[in-house]
């Protein structure tokens, strides 16, 4: 996060990959694969121990993380489109799926995330919707009542079109 | 570490060559040629044994990760992998094979899950995975489609049951109803019957008293007739004994006129003696008027003139005796006359007033006969009578046993009723586990219909409702779904719309039905349920619409 800029350059991995990556209950990483590292451009020292958010992108609406946020720990999978920034300023975009890990006494150890690689067709509807999100969660002075907003406005958005939000983002 | 392991041999053979060497290298002096090969060699050995230990850590690494992998822990991963060697290598390998291992694994699982509760569309993302997982995966997601094929099918299957039940239910809550009112009806038709029965057989018991009476009555009429002919018979004998009396008197009557008659006869000569006697004494004093003017000579006829003179003044006597007793005799025969006219009068009188008895009598001997023959008439008519309402008292008793039987035909039947109506309301549990809003619709219905029963079986008596714990028009199943999120798809339908007034009509309407009912004001709570039926039907017919057509 020392480093705010943005390039503008889009990074890509290969269709036959995943980006994995592993967080205890705080959202601290304990794991990252290979690809994570060569996408993000830190070195696995760099990331462990770090919270998540060092690849967080400014163009990410609060709102879909505090949606995958409640849904993790509501102990349910989620899916979301993120974009991501590398150390450099690079971005990238990522289908994550989410998953609480569980012991084998049922309790949540962590959070798993595998990330896919994003059809290009789908990127740019994806950033149309963030843009709306984002742009109604600055029209708020207060960050919580511009997440409440935002979240109001995709729910909104979701029935209309009369689908949830897991049939959204699987049939983009 | 397993001392047994190559690695740690080969660890063993450098310390020991590390020992050989320094050992030698110390004998032999480290400046000599040889000590400095040995101490050399010992050097060499040193770094073996280092690298060693290196490679000892990692595979321990591997073997940690391994060993929770083999048990089935599929979240370990090697962390601070360093340098290029095969070793690194390995455990990157290592932990990507756990990434794909997981991977699988978790979509595999997460897909399954969304499968149970329906959602097949949440396939395994085979993207990312490779090789058999990509394949496997596949695999999984043709096996889901067909799952998603059986399911639609199935849903299709299970929705027609549903409806089918719900129509099930509907008719049988119909036909539980229309028995509610049956019974009810055959109720009252049982109590009145038993009532007319109790009536008539009062009646039965009041005919046959009746019938009875003029039973006795036409007897005592019988008796009377008989009485008035023997009177009849009485008095005309007593007439006739008048008659004979009659008679007599009028007889004597003439007999006394004829001894009237006869004494005047008498008084007239009586009258003739008076003379004859007076002349004599006349006679008898000029006599002797002569006989003494004749002195003497004349004396003796003096004497016969004196005699003649005596007997004339006793003839006088003896006549006006008579006369005198005449007299008497004819007051007497005066008096007999007269009392004989009146007699005679008296008996005419009583003749005349039997005469106009017997005729009064043989009147009501006439009327004595007909009352007679009209009480015979009345009490035979009676006694028919008394047959007919026997006749009529069985019937109705009939009636009354058959709507008893009707009552337990009717009660029996609606048992059965609510034995299939509990089995379809457990078929309809079965069958409406999931939400869906066309469930939802479905299940509204019948809870509507059921509503709709309770509440007949409460006004006919079979049950007690509380309207303190009845569902209202906000917490039913229909209203919870109705102001809920899921509603929100059917807003723009008419039948949606139209649906809010009827269904709140449907439970105020019941609820206050139910407080009527308790409070006893029957045509108040009649009143309100047949408000609440009419809203019903429109409440039903708004969900039909809405089944048939969603959005």
């Amino acid at each position: 996060m020392e480093n705010r800029t943005l390039t503008g350059i889009e990074r890509h991995f290969r269709d036959d990959e995943l980006i994995v990556s592993k967080t205890d209950l705080q959202g601290r990483i304990t794991y990252c694969n290979d690809v994570f590292m060569r996408m993000a451009g830190y070195k696995e020292s760099e990331l462990l121990d770090k919270p998540h958010s060092i690849v967080r992108h400014p163009d990410m609406p609060r709102c879909v993380f505090k949606l995958l946020w409640d849904t993790i720990e509501s102990g349910k999978e989620i899916f979301a489109y993120v974009i991501n920034r590398a150390k450099n300023g690079d971005h990238y975009w990522v289908f994550a799926h989410v998953t609480p890990d569980i012991d084998a006494n049922g309790r949540v150890t962590g959070y798993h995330s595998n990330r896919r690689t994003v059809d290009s067709r789908v990127v740019p509807l994806v950033q149309g919707l963030y843009a709306q999100l984002l742009a109604e969660e600055a029209r708020h002075s207060d960050r919580k009542a511009g997440i409440a907003a935002a979240t109001a406005m995709l729910v909104q958005t979701l029935t209309a079109k009369g689908v949830s939000y897991e049939q959204f983002v699987l049939g983009l | 570490m397993n001392s047994l392991s190559s690695v740690s041999k080969a660890g063993f053979a450098g310390a020991l060559i590390l020992v050989l060497g320094l050992g030698g290298g110390v004998v032999l002096g480290p400046l000599s040629r040889d000590g400095a090969l040995c101490l050399l060699i010992a050097l060499l050995a040193l770094a073996q044994v280092y690298w060693l230990r290196h490679a000892v850590r990692q595979i321990d690494k591997a073997l940690h990760a391994l060993g929770h992998a083999a048990d089935g822990h599929l979240s370990v991963r090697v962390l601070n992998i360093s340098g290029a060697g095969s070793l690194p290598a390995m455990l990157r390998s290592l932990n990507r094979l756990l990434d794909q291992t997981e991977a699988f694994a978790k979509e595999a699982n997460d897909a399954m899950k969304a499968g149970a509760e329906g959602r097949f569309f949440r396939h395994i993302l085979s993207k990312g995975l490779r090789g058999e997982f990509a394949q496997y995966a596949q695999r999984v997601n043709q096996a889901l489609d067909v799952m998603a094929d059986n399911h639609g099918k199935l849903s299709v299957l299970n929705k027609r049951i549903l409806e089918s039940s719900v129509n099930i239910s509907v008719t049988v809550n119909e036909g539980a109803m229309a028995n509610a009112r049956i019974t009810s009806g055959i109720r009252m038709a049982r109590d009145e019957a038993q009532g007319m029965a109790a009536a008539t057989e009062e009646m039965v018991a009041s005919v046959q008293e009746i019938s009875q009476r003029s039973e006795e009555a036409a007897q005592l009429s019988s008796e009377a007739q008989a009485m008035t002919e023997d009177g009849q018979q009485s008095m005309n004998s007593a007439m006739s004994e008048f008659q004979a009396i009659e008679s007599t008197v009028n007889d004597a009557a003439n007999r006394v006129e004829a001894l009237s008659r006869a004494s005047e006869a008498i008084v007239e000569i009586l009258s003739s003696i008076e003379e004859i006697a007076a002349q004599t004494n006349l006679l008898a004093l000029n006599a002797t008027i002569e006989a003494a003017r004749a002195g003497d000579a004349g004396k003796g006829f003096a004497v016969v003139a004196g005699e003649v003179k005596t007997l004339s003044n006793q003839t006088a006597r003896a006549t006006e005796d008579i006369g005198r007793r005449i007299n008497n005799l004819r007051n007497e025969m005066e008096g007999i006359s007269s009392s004989m006219l009146m007699g005679t009068e008296a008996i005419a009188k009583g003749r005349h007033a039997m005469e106009e008895m017997g005729h009064r009598m043989s009147g009501i001997g006439q009327l004595v006969r007909e009352t007679t023959t009209r009480m015979e008439d009345v009490a035979s008519i009676l006694s028919q009578q008394t047959a007919a309402s026997k006749e009529i008292s069985d019937g109705i008793q009939h009636v009354a046993a058959q709507a008893s039987d009707n009552v337990e035909a009717i009660d029996q039947s609606s048992g059965a009723l609510d034995h299939v109506e509990k089995q379809v309301t457990e078929l309809l549990d079965l069958l409406s586990v999931d939400d869906s809003p066309e469930r939802t619709l479905l299940m509204a219905k019948v809870d509507h219909v059921l509503w709709r029963r309770k509440l007949i079986d409460m006004l006919v008596g079979r049950i007690e409702l509380d309207a303190e714990t009845a569902a209202n028009e906000a917490t039913c199943r229909l209203g919870k779904w109705y102001h809920g999120p899921q509603a929100q798809t059917y807003a723009g339908n008419p039948a949606f719309r139209e649906l809010a007034e009827p269904h709140k009509v449907v439970h105020q309407a019941g609820l206050a039905a139910i407080r009527a009912h308790k409070e006893r004001r029957p045509q108040e709570a009649q009143q309100l349920f047949e408000q609440m039926d009419a809203a019903s039907s429109q409440v039903l017919s708004c969900l039909d619409r809405l089944v048939a057509q969603p959005a």
